[in-house]
């Protein structure tokens, strides 16, 4: 019996290392890794990584000293409250990002919060951060260049499109999430950024190949912005629009996570 | 009331939860008290043990009534608090059943050896891959957990076939008045 008692000892021991194994792993607080205001989709996005066991839960989300909360009721000064989704986003044996969702009811919001540069996020175990609020405008409306296709992977995505009338295409700008690897303009070849401006006709092939990057929450977006002049017209900005297809991979997360504990 | 009807008793009430407006009206301490009532029926060192084994497991189990095992409950520290103090009981329900075993061995000696090597190293390995559950994403811990789950299903049922064989035979050799053969004259 003796025997028996030490085995019991031992694997109660191995209990409590798993469990201090996974703790010294895991993050103690989370961290939030994006926040955007994407005013096109009326919402306000916040990704945080988190513990796998008992995830952190947001109590709510404060943005120029305006409180947005799950349920009813919850902001201030409204009549229709804005709605708070959680979900979980990806998830490793340490490590999983969820992403708070605020759908702002309609664009009468923006006024209180369209200036704000941070926003702070309140979890249910009383801790809270504040992170520096991307904002995405409404982007232009413009025409001039229409999606054919679309194919992706979890690499690349190539999206074609069409011209719909003549312009000057002056410039391409990705933004930083977003590196373009092809541009091609009937099959030809285009060395980005452009040497010098480029005319584009009505029915041009207009093909663009570039990196996809993780999505830190649900539908995350990344934009090329092009600098066209049309005839008669000033020079504008047009924003192809692309959907990050990949999920963020644990060798990334664990990189936040001690990036945020050596701070 | 004998031993092993006793134990019969105390672990139905222990395995099983039946919950009326969130209380357990089947409380798990009043299984273990059971079973420590049980214990004291034997009068041997080993069942001393199992004794005192299954009276602290009915002072756990009657605070757990009124601490909630999660991190947000007032005696919680830190997360793994339910984590260490489930691996206690774990253990000392283990070395709980290797005592019935060894006290249902003493108390039936006509039936040989009661003590099931392979259902204790089942307890011990469902034990041990229990505490790796937080090792692995919620998804697969929940397959993990569902397979642990079956195993120890599998072998409670072996554990109160057992328990209902031995009280069946206590009862009769140990309990019910000998019967007297008379014979009448041809």
């Amino acid at each position: 019996m003796k025997k028996f008692w030490i085995v019991v000892v031992v694997l109660l021991g191995f209990r409590w290392l798993s469990v201090g194994v996974y703790e010294a792993k895991t993050v103690d607080e989370p961290v939030v890794v994006a926040s955007q205001m994407n005013m096109e989709l009326n919402s306000v996005f916040v990704s945080y990584i988190t513990k796998t066991l008992e995830p952190a839960d947001v109590e709510k989300v404060e943005i120029n000293g305006y409180n947005f909360a799950p349920g009813n009721g919850d902001i201030f000064f409204f009549e229709e409250t804005p709605q708070i989704n959680a979900q979980l986003e990806v998830e490793y044996p340490y490590h999983a990002i969820y992403s708070v969702t605020i759908q702002l009811p309609h664009d009468g919001y923006y006024e209180f919060i369209e200036n704000a540069e941070t926003l702070t996020i309140h979890f249910g175990d009383e801790s809270s951060q504040s992170f520096p609020l991307q904002v995405l405008q409404k982007l232009p409306l413009n025409n001039v260049l229409v999606s054919q296709s679309w194919v992706g992977s979890n690499e690349t995505q190539t999206e074609s499109y069409r011209a719909q009338d003549d312009f000057i295409l002056m410039d391409i700008i990705p933004d930083e999430r977003i590196e373009i690897l092809s541009v091609r303009l009937n099959d030809k070849e285009l060395k980005v950024p452009l040497d010098e401006p480029l005319s584009i006709s009505k029915g041009d092939s207009f093909v663009v190949v570039q990196s996809d990057s993780p999505a830190l929450f649900l539908g995350e977006w990344g934009t090329v912005q092009l600098t066209i002049k049309e005839e008669f017209r000033e020079p504008s900005e047009l924003f192809l629009v692309s959907a990050f297809n990949s999920r963020p991979s644990e060798e990334w997360i664990q990189a936040q996570v001690q990036e945020a504990k050596n701070k | 009331m004998n031993f092993h009807k006793r134990v019969l008793l105390g672990s139905l009430l222990v395995v099983f939860d039946f919950n009326v407006n969130a209380i357990d009206v089947l409380p798990d301490f009043l299984g273990f008290f059971l079973i420590a009532t049980a214990f004291d029926s034997v009068k041997t060192k080993e069942a001393q043990v199992g004794q005192t084994i299954s009276l602290v497991l009915a002072v756990i189990s009657f605070i757990l009534l009124f601490v909630r095992l999660e991190p947000t409950g007032y005696l919680v520290l830190y997360s793994f608090y339910p984590f260490v103090i489930e691996s206690v009981i774990g253990a000392l329900i283990i070395l709980q059943l290797a005592y019935v075993f060894i006290v249902s061995t003493q108390r039936l000696p006509e039936l040989g050896t009661g003590i099931p090597k392979v259902f204790l190293g089942a307890q011990l390995f469902i034990y041990a891959a229990t505490g790796l559950t937080p090792h692995f994403t919620a998804s697969e811990a929940g397959t993990w957990v569902i397979g642990l789950v079956v195993g120890s299903v599998v072998c409670y049922m072996y554990y109160f076939g057992f328990l209902w064989k031995r009280k069946s035979f206590e009862r009769e050799t140990r309990e019910l008045p000998v019967k007297t053969l008379v014979q009448f004259p041809q």
